[in-house]
């Protein structure tokens, strides 16, 4: 009875964030889009309903006595060689994921509200949100690889949308673009991971290729060498869509987007969702040490380098987003040691205290000039300042946007551009059309 | 009996109507086209339970493969005919898309060789008399469409499969002979391309003719050519500026990637390939109905600035990105399961290879969101008033988009059908294997 009501709560999570998100285009497609007032009615009602689903969920699972529940959603497609599974699984690691993605969620809506009043976007926003915490959510709770990987792709889009929402300037357009492109090399990472759990078990569910054994325990079905090739994938994935090393750049330019939105994503949830998918393949990192070595080198380079950059900005949600980098480098080091539960901790503390952190910084400043008039300058400490040719190399960030300019996106821009000139080569020969 | 009626009629109806004037004005060429489209439905119902080769009535034929490639130019051409703005609208383009619908329709109904081979080279008078004035183009296109007419029916008269596959990888724009494909979106009427290109004549002929009795070496290579041209044309794609040739670009990577899943040994495979010919032709087409509408409103347009309109055009500008992304394989539509299947069917027959599906859908889901960003973000230069859609255009871009996200969330009508295709060949294949054997 508990485990039904459990089960029933986690579609009611899903099913509510996705009518709201389909209501939202519906309106938008027929030109009937609500007032911002029944937008906000609506949006609070659904994550209040949301939240409440979720922690009814966890409740009842505790309750039933069971350490986790399964749902076969349906099948998108069967046949006889092939299944498309939406499956969902609450355990000990998707359940305080839920709970921190709902409860952020609603607040950041309810924050939003005001936050955006007026502004001509308002009901995209919201559009955006929904289709983000459907996502997220799916993400947390997916059971096999093909509802995680459908459910990665549509927070990339709509992370990229969010930041790209002040479209008439060109930066956060760029941006946009920028953190797009990262986010589909991590969704090549996870698509491999994919196919190749489908080439080996015929089937992307977590108890065939990961085990059935309560999470963190559980022993992977994996062959050493299989292992070896799904781990180096799922962690491109996770590289990318937590910004480590050599994808860190876009987390500050994903501050471009709407102050909420920055908040809930890029301090709390997108930038986390790559410690997520770790946690839920550590089942794996026994049988490849060497991609644990790779998440905790990563993590540690990630780290050092936000640290040092951080200290360079002058801007307040660039400096939060180095912050929220140094930490997300650390959680990566925690998994890649071994650590299963401290980095759940960490993620779920660190995102609460980044998401306040980044929905107080537009009011910082008057804080600071407040603190500054009646302390005086002492009331500000200052960093240790670095030395000339140290900040300068900070400043650029270690070059690594430049070395990833120069050795991957030039060559690329060389060879396409190239071959461009080659087909209008043949086509001026073959058209008979004069040189110039 | 009843069914092979209605198919001659829903064939026949299109091109009838283009001879008359009432079929050549706006009320009547919709009416027809939807009739078409009604009648097309009509028949996928119809014929979906029934077992194969539902209709054998003379040169008619309509089995698993073709029963949802029907509705789909029937589709294709009332979405063509109901979206075409004011200003493009003419009588000798209503007839011309009408005869292109019949054209496609017929040869979506028949297996026999030369009745396909008449209506292949059929198929290109009514884009041929669209042509501008451009020397250069059509000496471009004499010789690969022209070239590709002659190989197919040499092909034909002879029953010599390269040939004939020649002749279909011309049409198709694969690599090498692939060029006049940017030349002709970046320079002819958008809706007389859109109807040429989208119903991808050239990989049923390739189905029809090609695949049942290719040997396993030349289904390599066709499936080989399939993935690299996909991966140039996401690179053209990529490093172009004129959004015409991006389409291009897009198009030509895409619908390669049928040729992709023709070779596949898996079922999975094959039934991916065969479902992206659908929902990539439709999304295709919806794209590129987007750009028509764009470039009636503000003229031809390139990706080397931010044109910005968003505000004003936010429905074309939400379609778009649909489209864009559904014609990728976004989750949501059925673009995702084809490419997933696609996907996982390379890999299973090339597992080296295979990849550049992935890579390709990648590179193209990049180029969709630089277009979209760069013609709807950013400032305008001048102020202009609303150009919100008007109804025949939100009717066509409706049309397109629900068979896109319906099979997207409820895809295992398509996939089934699509997978009792892919049954068929594969059984047809083997047979041809067995025979390669025997003879060597």
């Amino acid at each position: 009875m508990m485990l039904a009501l459990s089960k029933a709560s986690l579609v009611a999570v899903l099913g509510l964030q996705g009518l709201a998100f389909l209501a939202f285009c519906l309106t938008a497609w027929l030109r009937r889009s609500p007032s911002e007032k029944l937008t906000g009615r609506l949006i609070r009602g659904v994550y209040a309903l949301t939240f409440s689903s979720s922690l009814l969920a966890g409740l009842s699972l505790l309750a039933s006595g069971q350490s986790a529940a399964r749902i076969h959603l349906g099948d998108l497609v069967a046949t006889r060689e092939y299944q498309f599974n939406f499956i969902l699984h609450l355990d000990g690691l998707s359940l305080p994921f839920l709970l921190l993605c709902t409860l952020l969620c609603g607040v950041v809506a309810v924050f939003s509200e005001k936050y955006l009043h007026r502004e001509p976007g308002f009901h995209r926003y919201f559009l955006l949100l929904c289709l983000f915490g459907f996502g997220d959510c799916l993400t947390v709770l997916a059971g096999s690889i093909e509802t995680l990987y459908f459910a990665w792709e549509l927070i990339g889009l709509a992370s990229a949308l969010l930041i790209g929402f002040f479209h008439e300037r060109p930066g956060p357009v760029n941006n946009g673009f920028y953190v797009f492109t990262v986010y589909r090399i991590s969704d090549f990472g996870l698509m491999m991971a994919a196919i190749t759990l489908f080439s080996v078990f015929g089937t992307g569910d977590f108890h065939t290729a990961l085990g059935s054994s309560l999470w963190p325990h559980g022993d992977s079905n994996l062959a050493r060498g299989t292992a070896t090739l799904v781990g180096f994938c799922v962690l491109l994935a996770a590289m990318g869509k937590s910004a480590q090393v050599p994808f860190s750049n876009w987390l500050p330019r994903a501050m471009e987007g709407p102050t909420p939105s920055t908040a809930i994503f890029y301090g709390a949830l997108s930038v986390h969702a790559g410690a997520y998918l770790l946690l839920r393949f550590s089942p794996l990192w026994q049988d490849a040490p060497a991609v644990s070595a790779c998440i905790f080198g990563i993590g540690l380079v990630t780290a050092v380098r936000a640290n040092l950059v951080g200290r360079v900005q002058t801007d307040v949600k660039c400096r939060l987003a180095y912050a929220t980098l140094t930490q997300v480098g650390i959680i990566f080091a925690e998994i890649g040691l071994g650590f299963r539960l401290l980095p759940v901790v960490h993620c779920l503390g660190h995102a609460v205290l980044r998401s306040v952190q980044y929905l107080r910084s537009p009011s910082l400043l008057h804080e600071i000039h407040e603190l500054r008039s009646t302390l005086g300058e002492q009331a500000i400490r200052r960093q240790q300042a670095l030395s000339p040719a140290h900040y300068q190399a900070a400043f650029h960030g270690y070059y690594l946007e430049a070395l990833l300019q120069r050795i991957v996106l030039e060559p690329l821009h060389r060879l396409c551009d190239a071959l461009t000139r080659i087909d209008q080569t043949i086509v001026r020969i073959l058209g008979g059309a004069p040189r110039n | 009996m009843f069914a092979s009626v209605l198919q001659t009629l829903t064939i026949l109806m299109p091109a009838a109507a283009s001879l008359t004037g009432w079929g050549r004005t706006r009320q009547g060429s919709v009416t027809v086209t939807a009739l078409t489209l009604l009648f097309a439905i009509d028949l996928l119902l119809w014929g979906l339970p029934a077992g194969e080769a539902l209709v054998t009535a003379g040169m008619l034929y309509l089995d698993e493969l073709s029963i949802w490639l029907l509705p789909y130019a029937a589709l294709i051409g009332c979405a063509l005919v109901v979206y075409t703005p004011r200003k493009d609208r003419s009588p000798a383009l209503t007839a011309s898309l009408l005869v292109s619908l019949s054209i496609d329709l017929a040869f979506f109904s028949l297996k026999w060789a030369p009745a396909l081979a008449f209506l292949w080279v059929c198929s290109h008078i009514p884009l041929w008399a669209a042509l501008p004035h451009d020397r250069a183009l059509r000496r471009i296109l004499l010789l690969f469409l022209g070239g590709g007419c002659v190989l197919f029916l040499a092909g034909v008269a002879t029953g010599n499969l390269a040939l004939l596959l020649a002749g279909v990888l011309m049409r198709k724009g694969v690599i090498p002979v692939h060029q006049w494909l940017p030349e002709l979106f970046a320079k002819a009427p958008i809706p007389h391309v859109l109807a040429f290109c989208a119903p991808q004549l050239g990989a049923y002929a390739c189905v029809r003719l090609v695949v049942p009795s290719a040997s396993p070496s030349m289904l390599l290579g066709l499936g080989t050519l399939g993935l690299v041209t996909s991966l140039y044309g996401a690179c053209l794609a990529f490093a172009y500026k004129d959004v015409r040739r991006v389409f291009a670009g897009i198009f030509m990577g895409q619908t390669s990637l049928v040729f992709a899943g023709l070779q596949c040994t898996s079922e999975a495979g094959l039934a991916g390939g065969l479902t992206l010919w659908l929902s990539g032709g439709l999304a295709l087409l919806g794209l590129g109905c987007t750009l028509w509408g764009l470039e009636t409103r503000r003229g031809p347009q390139d990706l080397s600035r931010f044109h910005g309109g968003f505000e004003r055009t936010p429905r074309l500008a939400a379609a778009f990105l649909l489209f864009g992304l559904a014609a990728v394989g976004f989750p949501g539509t059925v673009g995702f399961l084809s490419e997933e299947l696609l996907l996982e069917g390379t890999i299973h027959t090339y597992p080296h290879v295979g990849i550049l599906v992935a890579v390709t859908a990648a590179m193209n889901s990049l180029t969709v969101m630089r277009a979209y960003f760069h013609l709807f973000c950013g400032s305008a230069r001048q102020y202009l008033p609303s150009q919100g859609l008007v109804f025949r255009e939100d009717a066509a871009l409706t049309a397109l988009l629900l068979p896109l996200l319906l099979f997207g969330l409820l895809p295992q009508t398509v996939i089934s059908s699509r997978w009792k295709a892919a049954d068929t060949l594969l059984a047809q294949r083997a047979a041809a294997a067995k025979h390669y054997q025997v003879l060597r």
